[in-house]
């Protein structure tokens, strides 16, 4: 060490002599763990970029993410709810209700083709009424809950792709004109997703499990019993137990 | 003051980026260091933890060291607070400050018994080791700073904050003890 002072009070280095000790000294763990330190700290600034940028990623990771979920969870309360306030406010609207709702002068085209047969028109009051209520839920009106629109609901919770790939497939004139009925100019994008196209094109046989499985004994009356068996799988698929349901209430109904 | 200071310019070039500087400086130091460190505190396993803090304290501080002083005043001054730091955190109180350096080593005797009987065991190594231990905290740290770390009566005033007539005195005192606990093995 250098010395500064002028006049020492006492030489050092006899008490240095008898106080050194060659084993006296930090272990070699606690000098690499200090020099470690030393270098660790010398580490450009620069570099520690990455803790705000990976910060920052998972910010907009998680932002993504709640969005993306935000958006596929808002596809049935587009169809299903509304109203003033967000509450759920549900009502039941039967089919003369809907047919008074309807202005006079607003059917839908397919409508009239339809008119002819009953139990068509059972389909298309249904139809035509969820149409016209799927364009007000989407400007948002109530909600709707039972009647047909509970079938929708039920349809609704299937997978796309078995919509797309098991539901029947209704004539080519229904579902142009059901198409068009039910896809007004204004409908938001969201709402006339792929999905919901296939959802509404399903609905002249779907809209109830009675009218769908009259439609599949016309077929099967008509010769087209390949055609029959697969729709009536079909109603299995959307209706799980409905068929079952159906037969004990045949039995019940032959005791009687 | 300290321009010809190698160790400052070490420190300088290692707050520049150089890290082998700083393998140097710890090199140079380590030793007197751990050696001032493990008799200030004198509990072994608190030795080590200091001896880290203090490089620790280098480490983080050194774009702050100014070359005004040697580095080794810079560098012990660092030691002597990591070790008031460790009394105070151990609930130690440190021997309060007085110019009554005699009432004070009055105290340290009684608080033990036997001095001179303890450090006339063993090699004088060992004796003054044993005779440094019972010195009182001032006295020792002054002597210390001295010997191990090579400061000069001034810069041991300026560490310990107090002016170097006290320090002096202080260091007297403290030879003076070790001395009569060496007895003929005493250096002159």
């Amino acid at each position: 060490m250098e010395e500064k002072d002028e006049n020492p009070p006492f030489p050092r280095e006899p008490w240095q002599k008898l106080l050194k000790d060659a084993n006296d000294g930090p272990s070699d763990t606690t000098d690499a763990r200090i020099r470690a330190a030393a270098r660790r700290d010398l580490a450009p600034r620069g570099r520690r970029w990455w803790l705000p940028a990976s910060l920052a990623a998972s910010f907009v990771l998680a932002v993504f993410i709640v969005q993306s979920q935000f958006g596929t969870l808002r596809m049935p309360v587009a169809t299903e709810s509304g109203g003033a306030g967000g509450t759920m406010e549900a009502r039941i609207i039967d089919r003369e209700e809907a047919d008074a709702a309807r202005p006079a002068g607003e059917a839908p085209a397919a409508r009239s083709k339809r008119a002819a047969a009953p139990r068509d028109e059972a389909e298309e009051d249904a139809f035509g009424y969820q149409d016209s209520e799927l364009a007000a839920d989407s400007a948002g009106s109530g909600p709707m809950i039972g009647g047909p629109e509970h079938d929708l609901q039920a349809a609704t919770e299937l997978p796309d792709e078995v919509m797309a790939s098991e539901l029947p497939a209704p004539p080519a004139a229904e579902t142009a004109a059901a198409a068009a009925a039910a896809q007004p100019d204004d409908l938001p994008d969201s709402i006339a997703s792929n999905g919901e196209r296939l959802r509404r094109e399903a609905l002249p046989h779907s809209a109830t499990p009675e009218a769908w499985y009259a439609e599949i004994e016309r077929l099967r009356a008509a010769g087209k019993h390949a055609e029959a068996d697969r729709q009536l799988e079909q109603l299995k698929i959307v209706y799980p137990g409905w068929l079952e349901q159906r037969a004990e209430n045949l039995k019940k109904e032959e005791r009687l | 003051m300290a321009g010809g200071d190698a160790d400052a310019q070490l420190m300088q070039r290692y707050a520049a980026g150089d890290a082998r500087a700083f393998d140097e400086l710890n090199t140079a130091h380590r030793r007197g260091l751990w050696r001032f460190i493990r008799r200030s505190v004198q509990n072994a396993a608190a030795t080590d933890d200091v001896f880290q803090e203090c490089w620790s304290r280098v480490i983080a501080h050194r774009d702050n060291y100014r070359p005004e002083a040697r580095f080794a005043t810079w560098l012990y001054r660092i030691a002597h607070n990591c070790c008031m730091d460790h009394w105070r955190k151990s609930g130690r109180r440190a021997t309060r400050e007085t110019a009554d350096d005699d009432a004070v080593a009055a105290a340290a005797d009684e608080a033990n018994p036997e001095p001179l009987a303890a450090a006339l065991e063993g090699e004088a190594g060992e004796r003054l080791a044993a005779a440094i231990e019972r010195l009182p905290e001032e006295q020792r740290a002054v002597f210390l700073l001295y010997v191990e770390g090579g400061l000069s009566v001034t810069e041991i005033g300026e560490t310990t904050g107090v002016n170097p007539e006290t320090a002096k005195s202080r260091l007297r005192y403290a030879v003076g003890r070790l001395k009569q606990a060496l007895g003929t093995d005493a250096p002159d």
